[in-house]
């Protein structure tokens, strides 16, 4: 069969589209697999020891709330830990994210604060300017608003938004991508009914084009590193949102280097199937024909 | 030879199109994705901007500490104790840069350039509107009434309060002792034409919750190192 311009046209524009189509599908599956999970989030919050950091700086505000009330650190002892902080963390992450309401149970917190405050004002000898219980009770009330301050992720309702966008469209896009290259791939086969290699090659331009572009992003992102110059503080928020990227940059680079192995396939395929097709014609017509017209097969395969 | 040639060339036009094809395609497709999200590009690249700088915060250069004891030769200048001002390293915020002491009083507390709260929960912090010890001009100092400063209660007129830095130890006389509302603007006078020292903390001590009233401790300077050029 020999090449016809009409026919090689509409491979490389069947060729253009999958390749647009294996790009969009690389991309959404990077986005959804590195990005838009909870476990992304919550993965990248454990790696950088975010809560146990956390709850340092809480510890460290709040002591520098309650002294200039006359109080110590000391009040306390016993009142938060790390575990219940990164528990109600979580829980509230998740909520946020799920766009549902999570109540985190301070009764336990404050029956433990007053205790503890009502024990140093005694011990201290400290002297109240009005009703000791409302003093102590709005002391405690502020650390609580600070406690609920501190456990909730800055713009993680937001973040959860676009999670649950992506999530929904995601199915979609999936299936229509995977039917528009199916039809593609259909149409390849169908111009090349007799030359499986041509099929190949066709589908590893695809490919390829497709590792290329799922491939440039990370790749500048990890060069120029412009993610690590956001302004943002606390460092252990930085190295969070630093983290999360960067998980979610691998997850992307590794589909693209997936991507990248499926064409180098499909270029051997190619190959393979091209000196398949040379050879079984050579052998049927070695005694019709001459070298010569080997290499125009060659040509036309 | 020449068909040699030709299909040499046929052959290498074939491996270049495993590389150009997709580099022109992958092109295609950045360019449509461009022309279509280009409002939404723009708008995530302005904001990646707005939050950004030209390199990764720095979060290492917090409270430092520019004292070292006994570091900046001091002369005796017929009788006058000296140092050169070139030598006299200037305490950026947080900084630790002195000491403060009252023997009597058993006040010892480093002094921060600066008055955070951060600062205020490791020792006595500074204005950073007022001037380190030599220079002739006012210096506030401020602590916690349960903390640093909860010794101030004791303090009385005549007692000697030294600030220790690492180009001299200054020493002050306690000249005089005030309670005033937090906003009142006469506690202290930047413009005053010598060195003072006035330390500060919440009154009355020993109280639940915050206080609106300062207790004040002005202080002149009784002598220190003199700068020279």
């Amino acid at each position: 069969m020999k090449k016809s311009p009409a026919r090689t046209i509409i491979c490389l524009l069947a060729s253009m589209l999958l390749s647009i189509f294996v790009s969009v599908l690389a991309i959404m599956l990077s986005v959804e697999l590195g990005f838009a999970t909870n476990n992304s989030l919550t993965s990248a919050l454990d790696e950088v020891k975010y809560y146990e950091r956390l709850y340092n700086d809480f510890m460290d505000k709040c002591e520098s709330i309650v002294i200039p009330d006359g109080l110590g650190p000391e009040v306390f002892d016993g009142v938060f830990s790390v575990e219940q902080l990164k528990s109600d963390g979580n829980a509230y992450l998740n909520a946020q994210l799920n766009s549902t309401v999570y109540k985190t149970n301070l009764d336990w917190y404050k029956e433990q604060l007053t205790t503890n405050i009502k024990e140093y004002v005694d011990e201290k000898q400290l002297v109240a300017d009005g009703d000791e219980d409302e003093i102590i009770e709005d002391i405690v009330e502020n650390i609580m608003d600070y406690y609920i301050k501190m456990i909730s992720i800055p713009y993680a309702s937001t973040i959860g938004s676009i999670f649950r966008t992506i999530s929904a469209l995601f199915p979609y896009v999936f299936f229509s991508m995977l039917v528009f290259a199916m039809i593609t791939i259909w149409i390849i086969n169908k111009q090349n009914p007799h030359k499986k290699n041509r099929v190949f090659r066709y589908l590893a331009y695809a490919t390829t084009s497709g590792a290329i572009t799922t491939l440039i992003p990370p790749i500048y992102c990890l060069y120029t590193k412009f993610y690590t110059k956001i302004q943002v503080y606390p460092e252990y928020l930085y190295d969070f949102i630093v983290r999360y990227i960067e998980n979610g940059i691998k997850i992307m680079l590794l589909i693209g280097m997936i991507l990248f192995l499926v064409s180098i396939v499909m270029i051997a395929l190619s190959t393979y199937l091209k000196h398949k097709y040379i050879h079984t014609r050579t052998y049927h017509h070695h005694h019709h024909r001459s070298g010569e017209r080997s290499g125009e097969e060659e040509s036309e395969a | 030879m020449q068909k040699h040639k030709n299909r040499f060339a046929k052959k290498l036009n074939r491996v270049m199109a495993y590389i150009y094809m997709p580099l022109l395609f992958s092109l295609l497709a950045y360019g449509v994705t461009y022309l279509m999200a280009s409002d939404v590009i723009d708008i995530a690249v302005n904001l990646v901007s707005l939050i950004s700088a030209d390199k990764a915060p720095d979060f290492t250069n917090e409270n430092n500490s520019i004292f070292v004891k006994d570091s900046v030769e001091i002369n005796d200048d017929d009788g006058v104790l000296t140092v050169k001002r070139a030598d006299v390293g200037m305490a950026d915020y947080g900084d630790l840069y002195a000491y403060v002491r009252c023997t009597r009083i058993a006040l010892d507390a480093p002094v921060y350039y600066g008055d955070d709260d951060a600062i205020l929960k490791k020792g006595v912090g500074q204005d950073f509107a007022s001037s380190q010890p030599g220079f002739g001009r006012l210096i506030v100092l401020c602590a916690h009434n349960n903390m640093y400063f909860n010794a101030l209660k004791n303090i009385e007129i005549g007692d000697i309060v030294e600030i220790e830095t690492s180009y001299g130890t200054y020493s002050y006389e306690i000249k005089e002792t005030k309670i005033l509302n937090e906003n009142d603007s006469s506690a202290f006078d930047f413009a005053i034409d010598h060195e003072q020292l006035v330390m500060y903390t919440c009154y009355p001590f020993d109280m639940l919750a915050h206080t609106p009233d300062r207790f004040f401790v002005y202080a002149d300077l009784v002598s220190g190192p003199v700068f020279v050029d």
